[in-house]
């Protein structure tokens, strides 16, 4: 065996195993055995409801406000109007903010609908829940609204038609699926932010986007597929089109296709290597709505579908340090960050699959702020890229001074990713992590714990170490255009906001929460979690310099299998058509010299003379005149004794 | 994989020495205690787990990278300087 290969099967031997190992080591097994009481719980204070019953987990209750009657146009539409309208604007700082006044627009409509808000249109036989609110999805569509205004904020200098159209629609597909109450409505713009998404990766107008491009949309919409199948199985079991949730592990096959449907777009691996792959390749402008838009979407549906599916839980702890292991071996700066995106997608699907209400409180609670810092980091990031263009570590270093604003703004993200007490990170991770702590998960408290470390590592120390501190290499950055800056502060600004005054977050989570994160032995817990980590990163700094490499992920599958896949599909069908041409082409010659002459094919008429030519020569073939007559002359003397016998 | 390490100079040194030390000893100094698992028995847990974890995820990963994840720039035949 090609020691390749051997090495191949030992790397993925190790991850069956590990994997094996931790779902054979957990799921069931410690939760039976977790003591019963209710002094468990990572914090001070206890969510009601958390304790008892079954594995002592009990599953959050499904929110169902009662239906209030509205007739508000739906927050997408707003967006797809105006995206319709935007490009015939001519003047071009006035389509950057209308750009920006359509989604705070929408922010304030979503801010003005009541708990259980409906709009129901009938249309061919079928009654479309276009709109339905309730604190699930109203939280959701805040900060999708004001993340597009922020990134809209970042995005003001650029006066591309193609992204401004192409960002609206996406946002427009995020606000849809988010207040969708039936199927075909959430399915209709799951499939619009595919496609309107990727027009931010082509826009980027470089051969390595065209093609990252072209994977990312051939996977979506496998996904989609995947996700339709799941539908039509599910209405045509259950008669209804309305979204509901599916009791952890019901539902069938078409609770599967669906589930696998939303995770590939949360990037669950093994089906997330789309995100790396695609997000890097973004211009600078799309990947803040990119970073903030799909995983999140997919996040909230597997909120409102997919709660207490335990495997969600095992799924995400896997993904939280998948993350990780990648990042560390990550060298272009948004691929770092977009690995961190899963690795953060992790803690979400991971209260998903909890599923009590201080998970699924945790979970939405830290798709807000993850949405906020991670934009935040991504802004920084693109802000590099924009004013130095290069966007790999071994290419960047050492210009810190000269570029002090973005670099602290950036931090200010970096310690919200990081889980630091007064910025929202503390807040929101911490509120998933206790809650596999109230529930005795200790496996997942305490690799989830791990998986911050990691964040901190990464997204706090080697990032920023590599890009703007470490080697000088001379870089003089341009200076940033003032709206990106403006952009990072008002990241900035809510990311400190709601670290400081968790309040204002709390009260707009799906449900009630009482979860202090400022107690003393919390706040002491992560700063020795993060001051050691910094220890160790100060020791190990020369093993975390870029590397000119890339990192293989699943999508070897079907970016190595191309060839093959080509040489199957297209170069074999290529070959066929023209083998086939050529036999045809072949025949009709033999059958053109064959009838070149037809005379020659009747043996009796052959031996006329110059009837054996290769071609018909109608002098030589001529019969004689006798022949014709005669036959005239029969056929008279016919049809005179036809006629006399009548 | 080669394992390369930066020592501390002594400033360094003190800086660790001093913030390590102070974070260590604050829950006795606060006398923030909890129970919530074997770890919360074990003095200065999350500083050995901090360090520690951030060793074991820098030399697994790379020694992951290694063996078997990172490949050239050119893997999949294609350069993404490519414009």
């Amino acid at each position: 065996m090609r020691p390749d290969r051997k090495r191949h099967l030992l790397g993925l031997s190790l991850v069956v195993v590990a994997v094996a190992m931790l779902v054979a080591w957990q799921v069931p097994g410690l939760a039976a055995a977790a003591p019963q009481d209710d002094h468990g719980g990572h914090g001070e204070h206890a969510a009601g409801g958390d304790h008892g019953g079954h594995h002592g987990r009990v599953i959050a209750p499904p929110l169902h406000p009662d239906p209030v009657p509205v007739k508000t146009w739906p927050p997408a539409l707003i967006l797809i109007v105006g995206a319709v309208l935007l490009p015939l604007v001519p003047v071009r700082p006035l389509r950057a903010l209308i750009a920006i006044g359509l989604p705070a627009y929408a922010l304030t409509v979503i801010w003005g609908l009541p708990d259980g808000a409906r709009l129901v249109v009938p249309i061919a036989g079928h009654e479309l829940h276009v709109l339905e609110a309730d604190r699930l999805s109203l939280v959701f569509g805040k900060i999708f609204a004001l993340v597009g205004v922020i990134a809209g904020v970042y995005a003001f200098h650029n006066g591309d038609r193609r992204q401004q159209v192409a960002s609206l629609l996406y946002n427009a597909g995020a606000l849809g699926v988010t207040f969708a109450g039936d199927y075909f409505t959430l399915y209709a713009f799951w499939e619009l932010m595919a496609v309107s998404s990727v027009i931010l990766i082509w826009a980027r107008d470089r051969a390595d986007s065209q093609r990252a491009g072209r994977r990312y949309i051939l996977v979506h919409l496998v996904g989609g597929a995947v996700l339709l199948f799941g539908i039509f199985l599910h209405v045509q079991s259950s008669g209804s089109i309305l979204i509901d949730r599916f009791a952890p592990g019901t539902g069938g096959l078409a609770a599967w296709s669906i589930l696998l449907g939303f995770c590939l777009n949360a990037a669950v691996p093994p089906l997330g290597p789309w995100l790396p792959d695609a997000y890097p390749r973004a211009t600078v402008t799309g990947a803040i709505f990119c970073s903030a838009l799909t995983t999140k979407t997919a996040v909230y549906t597997l909120l409102r579908v997919f709660p207490g599916w335990e495997v969600l839980a095992v799924a995400g702890v896997i993904m939280a340090l998948y993350g990780v292991v990648y990042a560390v071996l990550a060298n272009d700066i948004r691929e770092l960050l977009a690995y961190h995106i899963i690795s953060q997608v992790g803690y979400m699907v991971a209260g998903v699959g909890i599923g009590t209400t201080m998970a699924l409180n945790g979970a939405a609670a830290h798709a807000v702020c993850h949405i906020l810092y991670k934009a935040l980091l991504f802004m920084g990031a693109g802000a590099v890229i924009q004013t130095t263009g290069r966007e790999k570590l071994t290419e960047l270093g050492g210009f810190w001074h000269r570029q002090k604003l973005i670099f602290g703004l950036y931090m200010i993200g970096a310690f919200s990713i990081s889980g630091f007490p007064l910025w929202n990170g503390f807040v929101s991770k911490s509120m998933v992590v206790s809650a596999a702590g109230h529930v005795h998960w200790d496996w997942a408290f305490l690799l989830l714990m791990l998986a911050s470390v990691g964040t901190f590592l990464h997204t706090g120390l080697k990032l920023p170490y590599g890009t703007w501190m470490g080697e000088d290499r001379g870089i003089q950055p341009r200076r940033a255009p003032a709206n990106m800056v403006v952009a990072m502060a008002i990241g900035a600004f809510f990311c400190t906001l709601l670290g400081l005054a968790p309040g204002l977050l709390y009260q707009y989570l799906p449900y009630a929460v009482d979860w202090d994160p400022y107690t003393a032995p919390h706040v002491i817990e992560a700063v020795q979690l993060l001051l050691f980590t910094f220890f160790a990163f100060w020791v190990f700094v020369p093993m975390l310099h870029g590397e000119p490499t890339i990192s293989m992920d699943t999508d070897v599958l079907y970016r190595k299998s191309a060839g093959w896949a080509r040489a199957l599909f297209v170069t074999s069908v290529g070959r066929l058509f023209d083998a086939s041409e050529v036999a045809v082409r072949a025949l009709a010659r033999k059958v053109q010299e064959a009838l070149g002459n037809p005379v020659r094919l009747v043996p009796g008429l052959r031996a006329l003379p110059g009837a054996d030519g290769e071609r018909y020569d109608v002098d030589g073939s001529r019969l004689p005149l006798t022949v014709p007559i005669s036959l005239l002359l029969l056929a008279f003397l016919l049809v005179w004794a036809v006629s006399r016998w009548s | 994989m080669k394992l390369k390490l930066r020592w501390p100079s002594s400033r360094g040194w003190l800086f660790a020495a001093v913030t390590g030390v102070a974070a260590l000893a604050l829950p006795y100094v606060l006398d923030a205690h909890v129970d919530h698992g074997f770890w919360d028995h074990v003095p200065g847990w999350w500083a050995w787990y901090g360090g520690l974890g951030c060793a074991v995820i820098v030399v697994v990963s790379k020694a992951l990278g290694k063996a078997w994840l990172q490949k050239p720039e050119d893997f999949y035949g294609e350069s993404d300087d490519a414009s």
